[in-house]
């Protein structure tokens, strides 16, 4: 039986009278590519924000390895994560915002934050200020911090903003990697491609509520 | 304050430190100004043009320009903390919360940061605002020409005492008033409608000398009794008392709320 990673239960989620969504109920399981569509402004932000324990949910409860969030633990451990547009200091380099978070947790060292700049493609650009990074870079910047510290779950919203051709097929070959690796991914994204290729599962916001859509 | 606060604490003053020295340079060339513009007034010393640039001088006598002086500092230093929100506490903490995994040491990290802008800023303005104001005027006392009112001692010590009881009034009550930011920005969930607010109290502190607010109180020192030599020290006290009280509570707010990031529609 596979190891259920996240389980949602009867999750919702108001700003005073606005109902975002209402009773979410889903399991993850390990080493698999979850996919979240909707339209835009439909909670996959605010969904990946309770997730990450970043926000909290009007009713119902989110497991992470069977501990409650918000009760059992406040955070998920061994979490990347990229919501919305990526913060960074824009006066240090890339490589100096990856050493900077990396020293918060201290499991990896320098060697690993060049290897991983280098598998998002800005080994060259390293030592550029983050304000000179285009878009594409900042993105792949925000991907290389997700990535960085070996997450167990990698929780992605719109990773592919920006990037070109050739940065999403890397990313994409990246992410089926982390997945091999026993990685569980949740993705939010517009682009019904990058969803089709990448996901196992897909589920849809449709009406405050989320429903499943496709099961390989 | 552990290691892991030391870490976040440096990475946000990393952001903070340009922003904030643009800023107090900006508020250095108005104190330039203001001191340039103070010289127009005869026989004033070192200690009067200081104490000016505080709103320790009578409300209604002040004109538009004094009353600008006044204000712009507090105003420069409530737009830097409305950015370090956004940021440290809005997109940044995105990245750096779930791997602190603590939410009251990231915001006590961050308000920490704050306190630090606060104490820096104002120890820069303060300090080059004296320096200038000692290359163009004399006399380390209050002259009669603004303080018709006071009968003030001119011993050292008093001059001292005024520095550090306008500079200690100064660094607490912006401290109140930006607590009183975050936590309406918190809540709001919108950006500058605690500026707006801090705004309207400076504002109300301006418009009505002649009652107590102890909240932004500090932007007219004349209220705080801070001049006087009668040694009454109660309105100042009772200003550091209401202050550090009410700052205690809004931090205790702020760290109790259930939303960890400041998320901004």
């Amino acid at each position: 039986m596979d190891e259920i990673v996240i389980k949602v239960s009867n999750l919702s989620k108001r700003f005073k009278d606005k109902v975002i969504f209402e009773n979410v109920n889903f399991e993850l399981t390990k080493g698999k590519i979850y996919g979240f569509t909707g339209y835009n402004g439909c909670g996959k932000s605010v969904l990946f924000k309770i997730l990450s324990g970043l926000m909290s949910s009007t009713d119902g409860d989110v497991f992470i390895h069977n501990k409650k969030l918000g009760k059992d633990i406040d955070f998920p451990p061994d979490l990347g994560v990229i919501i919305e547009s990526p913060g960074f200091l824009d006066d240090y380099s890339g490589y100096y915002n990856l050493k900077y978070l990396a020293s918060i947790r201290n499991i990896i060292g320098e060697k690993e934050i060049k290897d991983v700049l280098k598998l998002v493609g800005l080994e060259n650009d390293s030592n550029k200020k983050v304000k000179k990074y285009s878009l594409g870079m900042r993105q792949r910047l925000a991907i290389a911090q997700a990535i960085m510290e070996n997450p167990k779950i990698l929780i992605l919203d719109e990773p592919f903003n920006g990037l070109d051709k050739n940065g999403v097929i890397n990313i994409r070959n990246l992410l089926f990697n982390l997945k091999k690796n026993g990685t569980t991914i949740l993705i939010a994204s517009h682009i019904s491609e990058d969803i089709r290729l990448l996901c196992d599962e897909v589920f849809e916001f449709d009406n405050s509520t989320l429903v499943k859509i496709i099961k390989r | 304050m552990n290691k892991l606060g030391l870490l976040v604490f440096n990475y946000n003053l990393r952001y903070i430190y340009k922003k904030l020295i643009i800023f107090t340079f900006l508020s250095l060339a108005l104190s330039i100004f203001n001191v340039v513009y103070n010289s127009y007034f005869q026989n004033i010393t070192i200690l009067d043009s200081v104490v000016l640039s505080f709103g320790g001088y009578n409300i209604e006598n002040m004109n538009i320009i004094q009353t600008m002086l006044v204000f712009f500092p507090y105003i420069m230093i409530a737009m830097v903390i409305e950015m370090y929100m956004d940021n440290m506490m809005g997109k940044n903490a995105i990245f750096t919360l779930p791997r602190i995994m603590n939410n009251k040491l990231f915001y006590t990290s961050n308000i920490i940061s704050m306190l630090v802008v606060i104490v820096m800023f104002f120890f820069i303005y303060d300090v080059v605002l004296y320096g200038i104001s000692s290359l163009i005027f004399s006399g380390t006392w209050i002259s009669n020409v603004f303080y018709d009112y006071t009968k003030y001692n001119k011993n050292l010590y008093s001059i001292y005492r005024i520095l550090f009881n306008m500079y200690f009034a100064q660094i607490i009550g912006t401290f109140t008033i930006s607590m009183v930011q975050l936590y309406i920005t918190r809540v709001t969930r919108k950006l500058y409608i605690g500026f707006v607010v801090v705004f309207v109290i400076y504002i109300l502190n301006f418009s009505l000398p002649k009652l107590n607010f102890y909240l932004g109180e500090h932007i007219l020192i004349t209220k705080l009794n801070v001049l006087s030599n009668n040694y009454n020290h109660l309105p100042l006290y009772l200003f550091f008392a209401v202050n550090i009280i009410f700052s205690i509570l809004l931090i205790l707010l702020t760290i109790k709320n259930k939303e960890t990031i400041i998320d901004i529609d």
